[in-house]
């Protein structure tokens, strides 16, 4: 649980970081933002074996994908990042966060070819019963908490990093 | 290695705080300048005074720096199209090689889309006379009085320094320029950005060559970016260039145009039981050096500074810890932001002894012959302008002495992140947020 509380106040630190560096003298710094968008990859990852290992139990496989099988067989040491939660199409889900953030800014900039990355996070919004827990992380949805986490315990079979990576990215458009 | 303190320099205007913060400290060739860039612009010149050979060091001024000249380098600026602001702070000084009696400097403000400049510092204590249209004052004659013709002499004037902008390199860069670095042929000078490098010709500011371009054609597919660059001391054909993910890329140019492939990779595989949030943070390297032998590459990143040899690429052969005690708080370094900082790593003329900065004021030294490292202060004793350095120790267990500072009482707004060492003497020059100091050492002032 403590881990997971870490990992919340890590993304929400970051996700306000990257909003404050858009207003900073100067400009928009890749380097800076391309590290805090590693960073809130790291936590949500971290957030997310948290989340399995405290699922395991509960989860009644029904037709398991073999990665989200693989991560849960995975050690439960939450300080480590198990390296299977990687594989789970990390790299889309995470840069989504990451350029949506950098992709606003730099669209005000030279780099038109990240108004294209606007696109599939609206379309995973409109992706059917996908429409899972918005994350609990960010303050602003502390009153929906004891719903969210009821659901999240609930077993089903969806891909949570997509459901999640889709969901901080569009908190952090409505947030500039 | 000891140092006595010889000279403390404070800041001129140390009374502007933020203007005023040093952002790049660097020895010319010979050490005999020394230059510093500002967070407003500025470049302050320092020149060594000739040092009195009949054995009166230790009274006047000989041997010690004083202001040779003062310039606004960069102004600050506005970006209309994008509505940003443009910092002007001086990013990287860079001293070419001297050929004539003029030195030759180049500065960057490093922000996206700004200048590199080349100046030129030199020096007039002569001042024509005898002008035979004009008078004394610069007026002009009235002709009819004009009944000989002279020849202008030259005649000794007041010293003077003049600075003048020879080139303006404009335009080469999107993203900031963290590097610049003059080539051993003293002829072309990199310029390194996040994603790009550029090598340009002195002579020539309307193009420049791009020999390294890690832009991704999809930028969400951006994992790493460049962070120091630097063109090989002897090999004008050879560069490094390290990244946000710790890893050092040499690029030969006689292969290909674009260097875009490396000739050498080196990274050090990632210890797992080490892994936290904040790993990646942790492992981009702010500053790269190659030794003066050309050997070597010396890399700093945020907990450790590491000695690399050219010939190895699996692995840096020394590793020194500079605050490791720091590991356990990398989460409040992030809250507050110094897990960002970039701090600087330099070598002694003979590359035996490396040197970087740390919190509170203090900088590091690593003898790597013994492996030993020490923590020094660069702090102003008023009383005592000439004293030794004392060794400090931030305390992390065991027994405790006098002096010791504890972890949680390290000042993170002192941080000392640029610096600088003469290249042939034991001469630095330390940074901290508005002062320079300047320490020399009289026990052994050249190294053996």
């Amino acid at each position: 649980m403590d881990v997971k509380a870490e990992a919340k106040r890590i993304m929400a630190v970051s996700i306000s970081k990257l909003y404050t560096s858009r207003t900073q003298r100067g400009g928009l710094r890749l380097h800076r933002s391309l590290l805090l968008s590693m960073v809130i990859k790291s936590a949500r990852d971290i957030y997310h074996a948290a989340l399995m290992s405290n699922t395991a139990e509960k989860v009644v496989p029904c037709s398991p994908e073999p990665e989200t099988e693989g991560r849960m067989g995975t050690s439960t040491d939450l300080t480590t990042l198990p390296d299977s939660s990687v594989t789970l199409s990390p790299e889309a889900g995470a840069v989504k966060v990451a350029v949506e953030s950098r992709g606003r800014a730099e669209t005000t900039g030279e780099n038109k070819e990240n108004m294209g990355c606007l696109k599939p996070v609206r379309d995973s919004r409109k992706r059917p019963g996908k429409t899972v827990a918005e994350p609990d992380f960010l303050p602003l949805k502390k009153a929906r908490l004891e719903t969210e986490e009821e659901t999240l315990r609930t077993p089903r079979c969806w891909r949570p990093v997509d459901a999640l990576a889709s969901l901080p990215a569009n908190r952090a458009v409505a947030a500039y | 290695v000891t140092l006595c303190v010889v000279l403390l320099l404070p800041s001129l205007s140390f009374l502007v705080p933020s203007a005023d913060v040093i952002s790049t400290v660097e020895f010319n060739q010979t050490g005999d300048l020394l230059a510093t860039g500002d967070r407003g612009g500025r470049v302050v010149i320092f020149q060594r005074e000739p040092e009195d050979k009949g054995g009166r060091e230790e009274l006047g001024d000989a041997g010690e720096y004083n202001v040779y000249s003062t310039f606004q380098s960069h102004e600050p600026d506005f970006d209309y199209l994008k509505s940003l602001e443009i910092e002007e702070k001086i990013n990287k000084i860079r001293w070419l090689p001297q050929q004539n009696a003029a030195h030759f400097l180049l500065s960057t403000n490093g922000e996206q889309n700004k200048t590199i400049k080349l100046w030129k510092v030199s020096e007039r204590d002569r001042k024509p006379e005898g002008y035979n249209l004009k008078d004394e004052e610069g007026r002009l004659k009235d002709i009819s009085t004009v009944t000989s013709l002279q020849v202008p002499v030259l005649k000794p004037a007041d010293l003077m320094v003049e600075v003048r902008p020879r080139r303006v390199f404009a335009n080469g860069h999107t993203y900031h320029v963290n590097s610049i670095s003059v080539n051993s042929d003293g002829e072309t000078y990199l310029s390194a950005d996040d994603l790009r490098i550029n090598m340009w010709h002195l002579a020539i500011t309307d193009r420049s060559f791009n020999i390294v371009d890690i832009k991704p054609a999809n930028m969400e597919d951006l994992t790493e970016v460049i962070t120091a660059s630097e063109f090989h001391p002897q090999h004008c054909h050879l560069f490094v260039y390290s990244s946000s993910k710790g890893t050092l890329r040499l690029c030969d140019m006689r292969a290909s145009a674009l260097c875009d492939k490396h000739s050498k990779i080196f990274e050090e595989p990632e210890d797992p039981g080490n892994r936290s949030f904040f790993s990646e943070i942790i492992s981009s390297v702010s500053d790269v050096k190659f030794s003066h032998s050309g050997r070597y590459l010396l890399t700093r990143d945020y907990l450790t500074t590491k000695v690399w040899d050219l010939n190895m690429e699996k692995g840096p052969i020394e590793t020194y810890q500079v605050h490791d005690y720091l590991r356990s708080k990398l989460c409040s370094l992030y809250e507050n932001d110094c897990i960002f900082d970039k701090f600087e790593c330099v070598w002694n003329s003979t590359d035996s002894v490396i040197m970087t900065g740390t919190y509170n004021s203090f900088f590091r030294m690593f003898d790597r012959e013994a492996g030993r490292g020490v923590t020094l202060e660069a702090w102003r004793e008023s009383s005592k302008p000439r004293a030794v350095l004392r060794t400090r120790r931030v305390y992390t267990g065991g027994r405790r002495r006098r002096g010791d500072v504890g972890v949680d009482s390290l000042d993170f707004t002192k941080k000392i992140l640029h610096m600088a060492w003469h290249p042939a003497e034991n001469i630095i020059a330390i940074a901290t947020t508005n002062n320079l100091y300047i320490f020399q050492d009289r026990v052994h002032p050249e190294n053996q």
